[in-house]
């Protein structure tokens, strides 16, 4: 493998790798305050993208404005399915969360094949997210570059929210110990709310960036971000969120440099390879890379 | 705190067993009087999906752990039975590159599933001493990972498994009695290991985080156990399964049955035998009412649109309904018993009159 | 000031607490005394928001207050601190403070209890910046005690403040507590520790099973000292 190539393919990887955080670092908010990972989250990313394709597609609609109509629409739906389905759970088992989860996102699949189309379709990406950079001998795809910036910008941006304002420290306490941040007056309600917003606006983000790179939809496109999510998480250690970040990181590392290097015939098998992998990091470490905890 | 066999336990097992197996029996001679060609395929491949549920039950609903990888071993079930039972003239043009000695054999059902069986139990033992380390919340992911791993490996082997294309050809064997007396094993299988020390053990450690952190490392060898018992029972329906409908494709061991069979589980209860028996009826019914606003219908002379989805809605809404209106589901963890010895003493007392 | 009436609570089938009848008058320390398990805890968390009763009622201040919301309960004046510290690990030693003041959201205001508290407790001042799950189990009861304080509570609900701690730092927080009453707070402290807490306390109840055994004043119960540890809390 020559320098260029290396190069090249570890911008792929740091460049996927982001997008896999950020969509790891959405679940890992609502699992700070639940302490459940909520499967749901995956098909937010499918909420994002037929947003996109109904008005951009469909609708003639700047592509800019069909991002953010997309994002808001993620936060929305998030929003909703606390409202719907995990209040009323709020006493409920670890378990029991799990799977109404789980239930929430055959919902959401379903009500997409319902309201707007139950065929995968097509989108057209506009021409800025194809170019091709070429620094000295080395060529990078914009995509890689635009996915890297925006990713590090919301993370960034989440960063400060949670470290710099009072909902940001209040969530943070939440997530460290529920009753006692009751306690000290933070209102239960509210700042479940909150992380469901700040989780749905997170997959928004990484759900337009994940349209734009497939360049499709599909009701079910939401399979692969939430065992990215997952994974990531579990990876870096469930209730960290950099570790959920660094698992996205490693995620992301494993999936470019497995598809460079394995032999073709084997590059079907990537996912079945970067998951036995994962599982094998487990089983040597149960509680995930990140030394605390 | 080791406990020992219950004798109590055990008679309550085996008088649900026999009230079960009753009504199972019941069932078929019913649907064999009727003696319709489409009821014998509905019954059977009632009975034999029915199997299965029993067996994620003897997982889910004992360890109380969410597992979303057991379908993984009714895909391995049943494309190992299928490997071993389809005739060799068929194996040479479609399986060309398959190993010489699976390419020549057959056989023959039985072998065949059991053969299944005991493969879907070594695979679940080298996964499940991974699985059964990890904390509760990784362990639904890591059975979740297993799942997506196995259907891959599925799709895209196509010189053992035809990839997409899938297996054909095998021996439609499976009759509604094969398939009952499948069912009436398996459940008797999980009632048994219900009441078992082992069993009790595990369900200990499901009602109290304290009790299971008492347990300490025993746990591991005890969930491992629970996690390939189901295995092996799964896999053995994946085998029956596949002597059922001649053909089958990787599609069918994935999301969807996965999603079924948890909704079968929750609504009909996940800690009992019975109520995933009944969660299976209830599921079974409900998605075959709705399957006819999702081709959509004619009523008088109205045209209702076809409703997509429709199907997985009402499941999904009905799981939650349950989770949220009565979360330990229709049978809670109780078992069906009909009173035998009550019924006889009085029908003893009727014959003395 | 605070009023328990039969309270009867419980969780699942059991019930823990049975007709508990407590009272708190404004200015003085009331010691809740009682083993493992007799329920001190629960109601401690009934009182402060985070439990329903199943009987019964609480009254602060003449207002009916059981079945409100924790935040609600704390806007009313009762802050609690509670078993163990249990103080926000990963958050600084100042933003542990910041959260106590949470419901107040004036800037200034919020500022002003800060400097009030940092001259009150030094030893926070000087690792304020620091992670609160670094402190020591001193320092740390001493930061749960200040972020309770940071909401400016009349009455403070203390659990348990002196477990695991070494007598000399169990004695800093019960001069703590009496400089407390001194500056007008009222204090309902639940402990195992008897003799610390009877030093400091106006009145003492006694609490075994989910039952009031004994009440008292402090020095009532002070003579009854050793038959009281071994008839209601076992050996300690």
């Amino acid at each position: 493998m020559t320098a260029e190539l290396f190069f090249q393919q570890l911008i792929n990887a740091i460049s996927l790798g982001s997008l896999y955080a950020l969509l790891a670092v959405g679940l890992a908010i609502v699992y700070g305050v639940l302490k459940v990972l909520n499967f749901a989250h995956g098909d937010l990313v499918a909420v994002t993208g037929y947003i996109m394709w109904l008005l951009w597609m469909k609708g003639e609609i700047p592509f800019p404005v069909a991002i953010v109509a997309g994002i808001v629409g993620a936060t929305g739906v998030s929003i909703l399915t606390e409202l719907v389905a995990f209040r009323p759970l709020r006493k409920a088992t670890y378990a029991v969360m799990l799977i109404s989860s789980f239930a929430i996102s055959i919902i959401i699949q379903n009500l997409i094949r319902l309201l707007i189309d139950p065929r995968p379709q097509g989108m057209r990406i506009p021409p800025v997210f194809d170019k091709v950079i070429s620094i000295g001998s080395f060529r990078i795809g914009s995509l890689a570059i635009i996915t890297l910036v925006i990713s590090l910008t919301a993370m960034a941006l989440l960063l400060y929210f949670l470290l710099r304002t009072r909902w940001g420290m209040a969530l943070r306490a939440a997530a460290v110990d529920f009753e006692v941040a009751r306690l000290v007056g933070v209102p239960a309600n509210r700042i479940i709310s909150l992380a469901f917003a700040v989780s749905g606006l997170l997959a928004g983000i990484g759900g337009a960036l994940w349209v734009i790179r497939t360049g499709g939809i599909a009701p079910t496109m939401g399979l692969y971000p939430i065992i990215k999510a997952f994974v990531g998480n579990v990876i870096g250690g469930l209730g960290s969120l950099v570790g959920a970040v660094v698992g996205g990181l490693i995620l992301g590392f494993f999936d470019i440099f497995l598809k460079a290097f394995l032999p073709s015939g084997a590059r079907p098998f990537v996912e079945a390879f970067t998951l036995t992998a994962v599982v094998i990091i487990l089983y040597f470490r149960p509680q995930g890379i990140m030394l605390k905890r | 705190m080791i406990t020992g066999w219950s004798r109590r336990r055990l008679a309550s097992a085996a008088r649900s067993w026999l009230s079960l197996s009753v009504l199972l029996t019941l069932v078929v001679v019913i649907a064999s009087i009727l003696d319709s060609k489409s009821i014998t395929l509905i019954v059977t491949s009632f009975l034999i999906y029915t199997s299965m549920v029993v067996a994620y039950q003897m997982f889910m609903g004992n360890s109380g752990v969410v597992s979303f990888g057991q379908v993984a071993f009714f895909g391995i079930g049943a494309y190992s039975a299928a490997l071993l039972n389809i005739p060799p003239e068929i194996k040479e043009v479609a399986l060309p590159s398959l190993p010489t000695i699976l390419r020549q054999t057959q056989t023959g059902a039985l072998l065949a599933i059991v053969i299944a069986t005991a493969f879907s139990g070594v695979v679940a033992l080298l996964i499940g001493t991974v699985i059964s380390r990890m904390r509760e919340d990784a362990m639904g992911i890591a059975t979740f990972a297993l799942l997506v791993i196995v259907y891959t490996i599925i799709h895209n082997w196509g010189e053992v498994t035809r990839g997409g294309l899938g297996l054909y050809d095998i021996p439609k064997v499976m009759t509604p009695v094969y398939a009952l007396i499948g069912l009436i094993i398996i459940a008797g299988v999980a009632l048994l290991y219900k009441a078992s020390p082992i069993g009790l053990r595990i369900q200990g450690a499901r009602e109290d985080a304290l009790a299971a952190q008492s347990l300490g490392s025993h746990l591991v060898p005890v969930r491992l156990f629970c996690f390939v018992l189901s295995a092996m029972v799964m896999g053995a329906g994946g085998g029956m399964w596949a002597h059922s409908i001649r053909a089958f494709g990787p599609a069918s061991f994935f999301f969807r049955d996965t999603f079924n069979m948890i909704a079968m589980m929750v609504i009909g209860g996940q800690a009992s035998v019975t109520g995933a028996i009944a969660g299976s009826v209830v599921v079974a019914v409900v998605s075959e009412l709705m399957r006819f606003p999702e081709k959509g219908m004619v009523i008088g002379t109205i045209q209702i649109p076809k409703i997509y989805g429709a199907v997985q809605l009402s499941v999904a809404l009905l799981i939650l309904v349950t989770l949220i209106l009565r979360p330990s589901g229709i049978m809670g963890s109780k078992e069906l018993e009909f009173p035998f010895s009550q019924c006889i003493r009085n029908l003893n007392k009727r014959i003395r009159k | 000031m605070l009023e328990v009436k039969t309270i009867t609570a419980g969780y699942g089938s059991a019930n823990v607490l049975h007709d508990i009848q407590l009272r708190v008058d404004t200015g003085e320390i009331v010691a809740l005394l009682g083993a493992n398990g007799a329920g001190k805890s629960t109601l401690l968390g009934i009182i402060s928001g985070l439990l329903q009763p199943r009987h019964g009622s609480v009254w602060f201040e003449e207002q009916k207050i059981d079945g409100e919301r924790p935040e609600d309960i704390l806007k009313r004046g009762i802050a609690c601190v509670p078993e163990r510290r249990r103080i926000f690990a990963g958050l600084t030693v100042q933003e542990n403070l910041r959260m106590g003041a949470y419901i107040e959201r004036r800037k200034e205001v919020i500022e002003e209890r800060l400097a009030a508290i940092y001259k009150r407790f030094p030893v926070l001042l000087a690792r304020s910046r620091q992670m609160g799950e670094t402190l020591s189990g001193g320092e740390q009861q001493q930061l749960a005690i200040a972020r309770a304080l940071m909401s400016q509570p009349r009455l403070l609900l203390l659990d348990e403040p002196s477990i695991g701690l070494a007598p000399n730092l169990v004695q800093i927080v019960m001069d703590l507590l009496r400089d407390l009453r001194e500056d007008g707070l009222t204090i309902l402290l639940v402990e195992q520790n008897i003799h610390e807490a009877l030093e400091i306390a106006n009145r003492a109840y006694v609490m075994a099973s989910g039952k009031i055994e004994v009440e008292g004043t402090a020095s009532e119960l002070r003579e009854r000292g050793l038959e009281l540890e071994q008839t209601y809390l076992g050996e300690i």
